[in-house]
Order: structure tokens, then sequence, then C-alpha cells
């Protein structure tokens, strides 16, 4: 009995080591994500830049545009007389907050979302049934094939690049034997368009920050929708004295706040 | 054709060049280059694929891919089905093309919280205060203070200039919240470049992003207010937040009851009078007036206050910056009230009944200006500021039954100047120069007609003071580990002069001249990682007093060498949790305020005098420790923090009573006072109910000694604390909160069989906010309170005021309707209790009245 606590306790151990140790990223991909986000108003597409991270056993995608604000940010945040702080807000543009963790080797899927602090929602690993096709087409000279599936209530067709052997691709798309570098449904609502690659640089590492606090979607939605249907009941929770708040921005509650008509995701 | 083999079409194996299996290698069926289909190896490189009846023909290739190793392709060859490889690695990870690339300086933004205003901002919120009351984490206080997470901010920043300084209240309260993008919360704030990375700070700033509109245009607010029984409300303001020139200025009138001084309150003053170490120059005169009811002001006090002010900032240079401040304050304050004082001393009790109706005349005129250069390579800061007040104080003290007219008249002034300069030299060091001179006066003159101590008609002192305070810092860091040596010398000099009805003599007078010298080193350390934070202070003091007074022909001086270190420790246990440890050692030393040997008067029943035959100090051990529990995925949170102190005095007040007078004078006696404090709290949201549950417990025992008419006394006072609350949000239109509280006190002699003393109060309130449309907001406060008291009946208070505000013209033009005090209670009785006395004080209230108030943005 007490063995088998022991060896419990030194698996729980070394799960925690392994989620902490973060991976050196090899490649860096740029992805132009383009979002109908209200069906009504086709003329306004939502447009944001984003990166995927890939390294050999795992892959972040995160937004592009967030990483150069935050980094002008901080350059222009330290400029100024006595206070010491100018802020060029000139640039400032809303974006996409969450990050999407892949381990295709353990089959795990962490969507990394701030709410005032920071939480990892461990989702099902996609479990995508492609059906590959034969065309083919070059994307920035990469030879590219297609494939297509139908995922969370769109039907999508993606190109991936078999010369690339990462399985995986922007936001939750994965599974192909080669990195995905294009990937729209079939009403053009949702796509990600290649936007450039080039090998990794040093700082970037795949590594689901450890502030974050592991949850399941199903408790993370209870938050949101709290924060929706009532934001100061939200908030008080952290009213108390001495709780330190991770640095985060609240323009993803916003977001949170409102309701799309035509979201990424149609079903779960 | 091929179906009369296995169900397995192709399989076989992995490897690298050693023979390792690959798990995860890419496997496909490809023909003529386009894959058909494909497979992953397992974790013993093992791969197989199921037959398909209609393709299988068309393969004409197996292709392997791994991240990390070459691409290998073989032909199909009909008979064989199994295809065993092996993998050769290669430095290569991205031959391919590299399309396109952008530099990207990718850095994480440690301290700094953004916060979206116009998130937290709901149709009732005026100013950027009322939405900083919103936003977690950060408390304001009635006077305006600002803290995040329990610390004090140090500084308000306006789009990045700290145009206000410490008086940053005028800014949070004046600036319309709609004219605000973002808050920034700045942790671990250093503001001065040249010491960014040398030098740590636990300090936290906020930072106001303006919206770019808000930047261009002039602003400003017109509050137009009439009220029943004079209750009126005005206000103009005009502002302009450009980025090389802000300012903003505004005047204010009003008689509703709302204390317009703290919006020109320094909130961070006693903070910067403890780092400087300086025994402030306080009138000694104290009419021992009543403590302040609990109570929202608008309900008790009577007041005219005016309010103007004035406050520039021009940037000279990118890094240089110049700004001008003006504040004149007037006010005319009336209070009724009445008292019963019991002093219980052993098994007498003393009791005397006082009224009093006052009249406050505070004057307060100050200008100040700085000079600030922050570069990299270094930084210079000069600020000068004069202060100058005038009051005047008349009460009007019925003593049972017998009148005394009191008239207290305080004139004192300060003008001092502050400077610092910082230096950074290479390999992470900086050294800083600051010098803080400080000249001023404070007379007081206090006229009682007629005398009830031996004829003592009238009490004049005059104590001018000069202060000063220079230090030499180096600063040094190394990666976590960042050290400060200080050397310091602090000197005040002090004077008091003093006689009663114009005579020195017979203890009547005092001319004391008071000087004091303290050179400290101060080595202090910090170690800080994300997990742990580890700060240590060594400070070494040699301390030399000398005080003099030719009317006692007394010339003393003493001197001592003190040792106060200090030790904090903070850990954060996993990702939710912290606890936090203390120690402090501090050694507190008389002034010349404490060591005076003639007789003052301090009011009309209170002469105090101290014995200089020893200098009083005091010693305090400080213990405290805390943990923060959080479960935010649950809502869920409770925090619990303990303190312990133990003080000890080496010489004690003797209190001598007889009637309602009362003489103090100061004993030798080593003696302990000791301090235990207890708090939790808890906080949950629960989802069936809509709501927020808070609650919360203080435990406070208090431990003190008197010497009250030759008897020793220990005396023990308790004060629990129990409170509770909730918070619904029914819908966007209902809104409801309720708290309760119940504080019972219990104060008791140790040394002998007397009773226990005991005040009970309970406290409960509700709030209802309806928004029927989002342009109009009705709110409904409603509180009771009940005190009882040992020797008292019980008294009980309900209170109810009602508003209404209609937001038209696009919100820049707002009506508001105020009752307040609807129950119309006109007097009000509270119960105080602490070591020997027990009072029962009676207040007159402002009793109902209405406002309109009419409010234009411009």
């Amino acid at each position: 009995m007490k063995k088998s606590i022991l060896i419990i306790i030194t698996i729980f151990i070394s799960l925690n080591l392994k989620a902490q140790k973060g991976e050196q990223a090899l490649v860096t991909v740029f992805y132009k994500f383009n979002h109908l986000k209200d069906s009504l108003n086709k003329s306004n597409m939502y447009k944001e830049r984003m990166v995927l991270w890939i390294g050999k056993n795992a892959s972040v995608y995160k937004s592009y545009d967030k990483i150069v604000n935050d980094s002008v940010k901080k350059t222009s945040v330290q400029d100024d007389g006595k206070g010491g702080y100018v802020v060029n807000t000139s640039n400032r543009k809303k974006t996409i907050e969450n990050q999407i963790f892949k381990y295709p080797a353990d089959r795990k899927l962490v969507v990394f979302e701030k709410l005032i602090k920071s939480y990892a929602i461990n989702e099902d690993y996609p479990n995508m049934d492609w059906k590959i096709g034969s065309d083919t087409m070059s994307i920035s000279g990469i030879k590219c094939q297609k494939a297509q599936t139908t995922f969370k209530g769109r039907n999508y067709t993606a190109w991936f690049a078999p010369d690339l052997p990462y399985n995986t691709g922007p936001w939750k798309l994965c599974d192909l034997p080669g990195l995905i570098l294009q990937a729209y449904d079939d009403k053009h609502e949702v796509e990600f368009m290649f936007d450039g690659l080039k090998p990794a640089i040093s700082t970037e590492t795949i590594n689901i920050p450890g502030i974050a606090i592991a949850t399941s979607p199903a408790d993370y939605k209870r938050l949101v929708e709290l924060l929706r249907n009532d934001p100061n009941a939200f908030f008080a929770q952290n009213e108390v004295n001495g709780v330190r708040l991770v640095p985060s921005k609240p323009e993803v509650f916003k977001n949170a706040y409102k309701t799309e008509n035509n979201p990424i995701e149609l079903q779960p | 054709m091929s179906n009369v083999f296995s169900q397995d079409y192709i399989h076989g194996k992995v490897t690298d060049s050693l023979r390792n299996p690959i798990a995860f290698a890419n496997v496909a069926l490809m023909n003529n280059g386009v894959i058909m289909s494909y497979t992953q190896s397992n974790k013993n490189g093992l791969y197989t694929f199921k037959k398909t009846e209609e393709n299988s023909l068309r393969y004409t290739h197996l292709q392997f891919t791994f991240v990390g190793f070459e691409k290998i392709t073989l032909p199909i060859i009909e008979a064989q089905k199994q295809y065993n490889v092996v993998l050769k690695s290669t430095d290569h990870v991205l031959k391919e093309v590299i399309v396109k690339s952008r530099p990207a300086p990718i850095q994480k933004r440690g301290d700094t919280t953004n916060f979206d205003f116009a998130f937290y901002k709901a149709p009732q919120d005026r100013s950027v205060e009322d939405v900083l009351k919103k936003i977690p984490g950060i408390e304001v206080t009635p006077a305006g203070k600002i803290s995040y997470n329990g610390k004090s901010i140090t500084s308000f920043f306006i789009d990045g200039d700290n145009l206000l300084d410490d008086k940053y209240a005028l800014g949070t309260k004046t600036i319309p919240s709609g004219m605000v993008d973002t808050l920034q919360v700045f942790e671990n704030h250093q503001p001065i470049r040249a010491l960014s990375k040398i030098s740590p700070t636990d300090h936290v700033s906020l930072n106001i992003i303006l919206n770019p509109k808000a930047r261009i245009k002039i602003t400003g607010l017109a509050n137009l207010g009439l009220g029943t029984s004079e209750h009126a409300k005005e206000e103009v303001n005009l502002m302009s937040l450009k980025k090389g020139y802000k300012t903003l200025n505004l005047l204010k009138y009003n008689s509703d009851g709302y204390d317009l001084s703290k919006e020109i309150t320094a909130q961070n003053f006693g903070e910067m009078n403890n780092e400087l170490s300086r025994n402030l120059n306080y009138p000694l005169i104290d009419l021992n007036t009543i403590a302040i009811p609990y109570l929202n002001q608008n309900k008790y006090l009577f007041n005219r206050a005016f309010l103007s002010t004035t406050n520039q900032l021009f940037k000279l240079k990118e890094d240089i910056q110049l700004k001008f401040s003006g504040h004149y304050f007037k006010d005319s304050q009336r209070s009724n009230f009445s008292r019963l004082n019991q002093q219980i001393v052993l098994t007498d009790t003393i009791r005397f009944f006082e009224e009093q109706n006052q009249r406050y005349e505070p004057q307060k005129l100050e200008f100040r200006g700085d000079l600030t250069i922050n570069k990299k390579s270094g930084y210079f800061n000069n600020t000068l500021v004069f202060k100058n007040e005038r009051s005047n104080a008349l009460a009007l003290v019925f003593i049972n039954a017998e009148r005394v007219n009191q008239q207290l008249k305080t004139t004192p002034y300060e003008f001092y100047n502050e400077a610092k300069y910082i230096k950074a030299i290479p390999n992470n060091k900086a050294i800083e120069l600051f010098s803080f001179i400080s000249k001023s006066n404070n007379n007081q003159h206090l006229n009682l007609a007629p005398a009830v101590f031996n004829g003592y008609v009238l009490q004049q002192i005059s104590m001018p003071q000069l202060f000063t305070n220079n230090s030499l810092a180096l600063k040094v860091s190394n990666r976590n580990f960042f050290q400060e040596y200080k050397l310091s010398h602090t000197y005040d000099e002090k004077e008091i002069n003093s006689a009663i009805n114009g005579n020195y003599t017979d203890h009547l007078g005092n001319q004391l001249r008071w000087k004091y010298h303290r050179f400290q080193f101060n080595p202090s350390f910090n170690y800080i990682t994300e997990r742990i934070r580890v700060s240590l202070g060594l400070p070494l003091n040699y301390n030399n007093f000398s005080y003099r007074d030719d009317l006692y022909a007394r010339n003393q001086s003493y001197d001592q060498f003190v040792f106060e270190p200090k030790i904090a420790v903070k850990i954060n246990q996993g990702k939710e949790n912290k606890i936090t440890a203390q120690y402090q050692y501090k050694n507190n030393f008389a002034d010349a305020a404490t060591q005076y040997q003639g007789y003052i008067l301090l009011n009309y029943r209170t002469l105090n005098a101290y014995n200089p035959d020893f200098l009083s100090q005091s010693n305090t051990h400080n213990f405290s420790l805390g943990y923060n529990f959080s479960k935010s995925i649950r809502l869920f949170s409770i925090n619990v923090f303990g303190l312990y102190s133990i003080k000890e005095n080496n010489s004690i007040s003797q209190i001598s009573f007889s009637d309602f007078n009362q003489t103090t004078l100061q004993l030798p006696l080593i003696n302990y006072n000791r301090n235990l404090m207890f708090n939790g709290n808890t906080n949950k949201y629960i989802f069936d109910l809509k709501t927020t549950v808070k609650a919360n417990f203080t435990l406070q025992q208090l431990y003190s000694n008197q010497v009250l008419n030759n008897v020793l006394l220990p005396y023990r006072t308790t004060v629990y604390t129990f409170g509770a609350s909730t918070d619904t949000k029914f819908s966007d239109q209902v809104y409801l909160k309720y708290n309760a509280s119940y504080v019972p006190t219990r104060s008791k002699s140790t040394a002998f069989n007397s009773g226990t003393q005991e005040t009970k109060f309970i406290n409960q309130a509700m709030e209802l906010v309806i928004l029927p449309v989002s342009s109009v907001v009705f709110k409904l406060n409603l509180e009771h309170q009940h005190y009882k008291n040992t020797n008292s009946d019980a008294s009980n208070y309900l209170f109810l005021d009602a508003n209404l505000s209609w937001k038209f013209a696009k919100a820049k033009q707002e009506l508001r309707f105020s009752a307040i005090n609807l129950s119309n209670v006109k007097s009000y009785r509270t119960n105080y209790l602490s070591a020997y006395t027990s009072a029962s004080s009676t207040y007159q209230l402002l009793g109902r009245f209405f406002q309109v108030n009419y409010i234009f943005n411009f």
C-alpha cells in the first residue's frame, strides 16, 4: 500500500516536471488568420497575424500581432521623464489572447487562456479523419497536397506539405503527414493562410507558462459564463488583499463578453 | 487480385542508424508523388497499413519522413509486404526556402498588468475613482488613498507623467472615466531609469492611458447644484492632458457635508516621513474634540468648503520635466456634540458630562515646484515646497453645566527642499545622493474664558524646527541578488517655547532646545526569484540627543547605539498560494514633543508635562505571518494573517484625575504593551445563487498599562469583528448588496477583580441599484446601526438615502436628484471603549435634505 502511494507520488512528480519543461522550437510558421465573426456583416472580416512554433514533440499556435504589440509596448513604455513612462498607444490592436499547445505523441491539446489569472485547459486531442485528395499546389514554392475533413461543425480543406514532416498546423488542426500551410472552411468564413516560414530562434520555446492553473473545458466555460453574466461577482473573488493577480490583458474579457454569432467552433 | 494475402497489407519498422526505433514517423503510400494514404509508426517503430480494395493497386511508392531525418522513398514491390527502413539524421532541420522573415523582438511583460477601462465602467461611473474601485485588487479609501493588493500606490501617472505627485486624489476624483482607455498597474516599479535593473523596489504605481481624443482637446466640467437647507454643491474644472504639457485646474464649493480637503491630501505623507525618520512638527494643543462617527460625512459634517487648485507640467525635453502646483483650501465647519465620559479607576468611576459647540475654520495654502531629469545615465530631481496654514477653532464647552469658551489659533508653516541625484556606473552599480532640508514653525495660541485650572486662561507655544536628512548610497545588482549600502545623517533641531498666562516660572513655561543627531549605516540585501523573495535590512545607528532648558538649568545629553534588523520572506507556493513572514525590531525615541518639563495646557481640562530626567524610549519586536490560499477555478479564496508585537517602554504615563481635570506626567518604569491580531477572510462565488459571499473574522487583543491616581493598572482590551456580505446581480437591471458586521469590544483590568466593560455594535447595510434604461440609474441605500454598552441603553438608527440620475444629450449632460437621510435622523449616539475610558457621545446630524445637480461636460 505504502509502496503504491509512493509510486503514485513519484509518477505525479515526474508528470509535473515533464509538464513544466519547455521545448525549443525548430520552425516558426506565420499565418494570416481571417474570420467572419459576424455572418450578417460579410464585408467585415476579422484579420490577425498568427504564428506557429513547432518543436520536435510539441507546437504552439498564438497571435503574432500580440507578440509584436507587447514588445512595442514594452519598449515604448520606458521612455520618459520622472514618471519614466510614455506609452505609445497608436499601434494598439485587440489581439487573440489564447495559445494552443499540441503534443501529438501524448495526444494532448492544451488551450492556454487568460482570465485575470492564467488557465491551462486540457481538451481532447482532435480526432481528425482526413480524406486525402490527389490535388497538389505549390504554396510559396513548397509543394502541398490537399486533404479534407469536418471538424467542430465546419468542412475544412487543408493544404499540407509532405516535405515538412510536422504533424501539426494552425489552430487545432493537425494529424496530417506534413505541416498544414493553408486551411479554410467551405464558406471561407474561417481561413488560415500561409504567410512565411523561418527557422526558430533560441528565445522561441514551447512552454505552457508555469503560472497556468490546470482545468477542464467545462470548469473554464463556467468561469467565462459567470464573467459574461456577472462580472462583478467574478472580480469580487480577486478583491481579497494579498491575492496576487497574474498580469494579463483584459481585452480577453471583452471578447468573452461579446458573443459572436459565427464562432470558429460551431459544434463542440 | 491481391486479397489472397493477410489483412495487413504493408508493414514494417522504422529505426535510426543505431537501430533504435523511431516513434511517430510519418509513413505514406504514394502514387506518382501524391500521398494516397498515411500512418505513423508506434512506440516500437512499427507501422501497418490496412489493405483497402480500390486503392491497393495504385500505390507506387512508400515514403518515410520524420523531423530531423532525411526523407526516404522506396518503390513498392508487388510481392513485398514488409519494409523496414533506417532513417539518416540530418543537421538541416529546415532546408526549405525561407519565404519571409520578420524581425520581432520578443519580450515578456513582467510586472505590468493592463486593465481595459471601458470594460469596468458602468453607466453611473463619473470619475476615474469610481471605476478604480471596481478593478480587481484595487481598493480606494473614503479619503481617496489607493492600494493594490493591500499595498499603497506610490505614484499615479497620467499618460506616463506624474502630474499630481501624491495629491493624486485630485486626478482620480476629477478626470472623467470616459477619457481613459487603459489602466496599467506596475508592480515592483522603478521609475528611475538609471536604476532599472540595479535596484528592485516593491512599489506599485498606476498609469492611466488616455484615449487619443482626450489627449488633444481641452476638457472640463461644470456642476450646478441646489439643495434644501443650503446644502449646495458647485464645481468647475478645466484640464488639458497633452503629451508635452499637462494641466489640471479646479474650483469647488460645497456645503453638503463633503470634505474637500481630502482632495489635496498628500496620500503618501506618512510613508515619506517614515523613510526620513522625521518627527513632525504637530501642534501640542488638542481641543479634545470627539472622534468622528461611523457614518458617511454627508450625515454629520456641517461645512462650507472652498477649494481651488492648479497643476502644471511642462516637458522641456523628452527626459526633462518641470512642474508647478498651487492649492488653496478654506472651510468653515460647525459641529455640536455631547459626551458622557467615564474613567474607571479601581472601584471608583469618574464621570463627567460635556457638551461642545464648535466652529472650526481652517485655511491652507501650498505651492510646489519640481524639476526632474530622468536619463539612463543619471537622474536628478529637486522639489521645493512651501506650506502655510492658518486655522481658528472656537469651542463653547458646557462641562457638568459650567460654561467654558475655548479659542485656539494655530499658524504652522513649512518650507522644504528635497534633492536626489543618481548616477549609474558600469557593472550594474549606481550611486545615490540625497538631501532633505526643512524649516518649519508651529505657533499655537489657546484662550480660555473662564479659567478652569488655577486661573490659567492663556497658553502660548512657538515651536521652530530645522530638520535635515542627507545620505549617500551605493547600489549593486548581480542577477537575482541586490545590495545597497547607505550612509546617512539625520539632524533634528527643535525648540519649544511656551508660557501660561505669559508666565514662564513655576513650571508653567518651557524654553526647550532639542538637538538630535543620527548617523546610520544601512546595508540591505534582496534576493529575488520567481519562487521566493528574501529581504534583509541591517541598519546600525548611532544616536545623540542633547537638550537644554535654561528655565530649569537643565542640560542633558545621551548617546546610544541601536541595531534594528528586519527580515521579510515571501514564498510562492504552487501557482496560486503564497506565504509571507516578517520580523522587525524597532527602537523609538522621544522627541522634543515628549520631553518638555514645564506644564502645557492641552485643552481646558488637561495639563501635561514630561519627566526630563531620563530619555523616554521604547523598543518593539514585530512578528507577522500570512497565508493566501486561492482556487480560482472554483472562485474561492481564503486569507489568514497573524501579527504579534511586544513593546517595551521605559516610561509610563501617570494620570491624575480630580473631577474632570486630568494631569499627566511621565514616570520612569519599564512596562510592556502587547498586541495580538488575527485576521481571516474568505470569498466564494455561488453559481446557483448568482451571488458572491464573503466572510471575515478579526480578533485583536491589546495589553496596556497605566498609572491612574498612583495605582499601576494593567488593562486588556479585546475586540472581535465578525462580518459577512453578499453581492448579487439578478439581471443587467437589478443589483443587490448586503453586508452585516458585529463588533463586541471588551475591556478589563487584569490586576483586580473588576467588572468587564463591554460595548456591542451591529451594523447592517443594503444597497439596491436599478437601471430601468441605460441612461437612468436609481440607487437606494439602507443602513441600520445598533449600539449597546454595559452602562447605557441600546440605541438604534435607520438611515435611508435615494439617488436618481439621468444622462442625456449623448451623456454630455446629466441631472441628478439626491435625497439624503430620508428618515430624518437628527441626533446620533455612539459608544467608545478603550482601557479605562468609556465614553458615550451624541452628535447633531444634518438631518434630511434634498439636492438637484445639473452637470455639463465640455
